[in-house]
């Protein structure tokens, strides 16, 4: 628990009190019942925007973007607002250590949206211009952390990535809606990462500006990509672009501006996954190989 | 201003039942371990320092990451007779299990320490699960399993362990269990490996092995493999231990992607197979 916040309420609670003498049970009581919470939480570092502008942790300076450079369990409490020229919201920096990030069901938020895209079946075209005018970094950027898992939450509105990711041996991304960014989830690893594994599963990457999903520059590791949809991306929904072999299994993707999914890349393999309306009624997917996949529009 | 005793009262009861009741909401009716308490015993029955002795059922949660040397177990769940059948749950909490172990190569080519039978997780019960947590850098295997009847292995990361990733001996699958939504990526041996003998009603599902140095998943006679994925493994991506099923078969496989494995020969040895696998590019 941030102690500022703590104390904050803890200030709350004794000023009510001064207020009135009768309370003062009532202070014990709520000051007893929040130690009690926080002790049973003490192995959880809370994220919000209050504490994200004194810190919210050991090691994480005052503003955005709040900055995890220890092992642990981080869970935001509140929405996430990304201003003007912020950088970005979260940045990992947790060599060795293993990382969670839940967001608790919470928005990392742009003030931005973007114009077209409408979802798989319902008609229209892909998204074609966002109202992007800062010039923030993205919502979580990755940049040093053995085992890292991000789940349960909403990106939207980012004016460059949802979630960057440059390093990590083991990552799992997980439960999440990334939407109306520049991309979705970029993997530019910054060095060749053979041994890496990244798994993305059950997200909906839709609507962003260019990519849904990318890979990119030296060796991704093994990335898989499943039960998932990708639609309205302005230009590929999947781009396999960096070496590393990769799956892609059971994923709905429809209305990119270009191919449904390239697999620029070799060592990619996809499988009972189906495109639609991308790149125009055109060709829908590129160097993905596999068994039951289908163009239900264009030719596979 | 004076209160009335009365309001109190009242007031005193309130709050002993909202701490109750906080307390309830927060813990959970879970026996908690972690490193604080390893020290002196994590409750009555565990011995102070490493394995964490579980010989009693319940719901057990790890509340912070282990470190070891490596070449001990971590926990150890090892039922009484009596209490054999009962159920052991335990949930790592996403917490990490760490050695100091690391393995080379994808697929794994060797790891930097000797092979061992002594697993990170030793779990020894009839009926329970296992879930929601890391298992790295052991020199055994990360999880052994013996003698489980019904039960869950789930969530696991299991990496860098110089044996297998999760082995099970013994396995008395009269009500069957669950392996699923694991990753098993770059062990020392197999990424699943499962007894040679009967692995009835057994469904192995969702798993994810990558880079192991020998098979990504080793099944059993009877055991179904659903919608797996093998990559990268020096062996097969599915390969049965030869002993057939009643029906003539090794295999029950089906909605499985093997790819990239077995130096990108055969993706998996099965006597047959109903071709919804995806082996390579093509089906098998």
């Amino acid at each position: 628990m941030q102690l500022g916040s703590l104390l904050m309420r803890r200030y709350s609670a004794f000023a009510l009190a001064q207020q009135s003498e009768s309370a003062w049970p009532v202070v014990v009581i709520l000051v007893l019942l929040s130690l009690v919470a926080e002790s049973a939480q003490a192995q959880e570092f809370r994220i919000s925007q209050d504490c994200a502008m004194v810190g919210c942790m050991p090691g994480d300076l005052p503003g955005l973007p709040v900055q995890i450079t220890q092992p642990g369990h981080y869970r935001l409490v509140g929405d996430l607002l990304l201003e003007a020229n912020d950088g970005f919201a979260l940045y990992v920096g947790a060599p060795g250590g293993a990382v969670t990030i839940d967001l608790g069901g919470y928005t990392i938020r742009g003030a931005h949206a973007c114009v077209g895209g409408t979802p798989p079946m319902g008609g229209g075209a892909p998204v074609t211009e966002c109202s992007f005018t800062e010039t923030n970094g993205g919502a979580i950027r990755v940049d040093a952390v053995s085992e890292l898992t991000i789940r349960n939450g909403t990106i939207r509105g980012i004016r460059s990535q949802g979630i960057s990711v440059s390093a990590g041996n083991l990552v799992l991304i997980e439960d999440m809606l990334i939407t109306e960014n520049g991309s979705g989830i970029t993997v530019s690893r910054s060095t060749p990462s053979a041994n890496a594994l990244l798994r993305i599963r059950r997200v909906s990457l839709n609507r962003n500006l260019s990519y849904g999903l990318r890979t990119i520059g030296d060796d991704a590791g093994i990335v898989i990509l499943e039960n998932s949809q990708v639609f309205g991306n302005g230009y590929r929904g999947v781009s396999l672009d960096a070496a590393g072999a990769s799956v892609v299994r059971e994923v709905q993707i429809s209305r990119a501006g270009q191919h449904g999914l390239v697999g620029a890349a070799s060592n990619k393999r996809c499988y009972s996954t189906s495109y639609f309306a991308n790149n125009g009624g055109a060709v829908q997917v590129f160097g993905c190989p596999g068994l039951y996949n289908r163009c239900l529009q264009g030719s596979c | 201003m004076l209160m009335k005793p009365c309001c109190i009262t009242a007031l005193g009861l309130l709050a002993v039942a909202a701490v109750s009741a906080a307390f309830a909401q927060d813990s959970g009716p879970f026996i908690e371990i972690s490193a604080a308490c390893v020290p002196e015993g994590c409750f009555e029955t565990d011995p102070p320092g490493l394995p964490v002795l579980i010989t009693e059922p319940g719901h057990y949660r790890l509340t912070s990451d282990l470190e070891s040397d490596g070449t001990t177990s971590v926990i150890v769940v090892q039922m009484q007779n009596e209490l054999f059948r009962r159920g052991v749950h335990l949930d790592l909490g996403g917490h990490v299990l760490r050695g100091p172990f690391s393995c080379i190569g994808t697929p794994v080519s060797s790891c930097n320490t000797a092979v061992t039978s002594v697993p990170a997780i030793r779990f020894e019960v009839r009926n329970g699960s296992l879930r929601n947590g890391t298992i790295r850098g052991f020199a055994g295997p990360g999880v052994l399993a013996l003698l489980l009847e019904s039960g869950l292995i789930e969530g696991l990361m299991v990496t860098d362990n110089a044996s297998h990733g999760i082995e099970m001996i013994d396995v008395v699958s009269n009500e069957g269990y669950v392996i699923r939504d694991n990753i098993l990526h770059r062990n020392g041996g197999d990424g699943l490996r499962a007894p040679q003998g009967d692995f009835g009603h057994a469904l192995i599902s969702g798993n994810l092995a990558t880079g192991n140095h020998m098979a990504g998943l080793r099944i059993g006679r009877g055991a179904r493999a659903a919608d797996n994925i093998a990559v990268n493994n020096a062996s097969f991506g599915i390969m049965p231990w030869s002993v057939l099923s009643p029906d003539g078969q090794n295999c029950l496989v089906s909605g499985n992607v093997l790819f990239g494995n077995n130096n990108d020969d055969a993706q998996m040895n099965c006597s047959a197979s109903n071709q919804t696998n995806q082996c390579n590019s093509g089906a098998c």
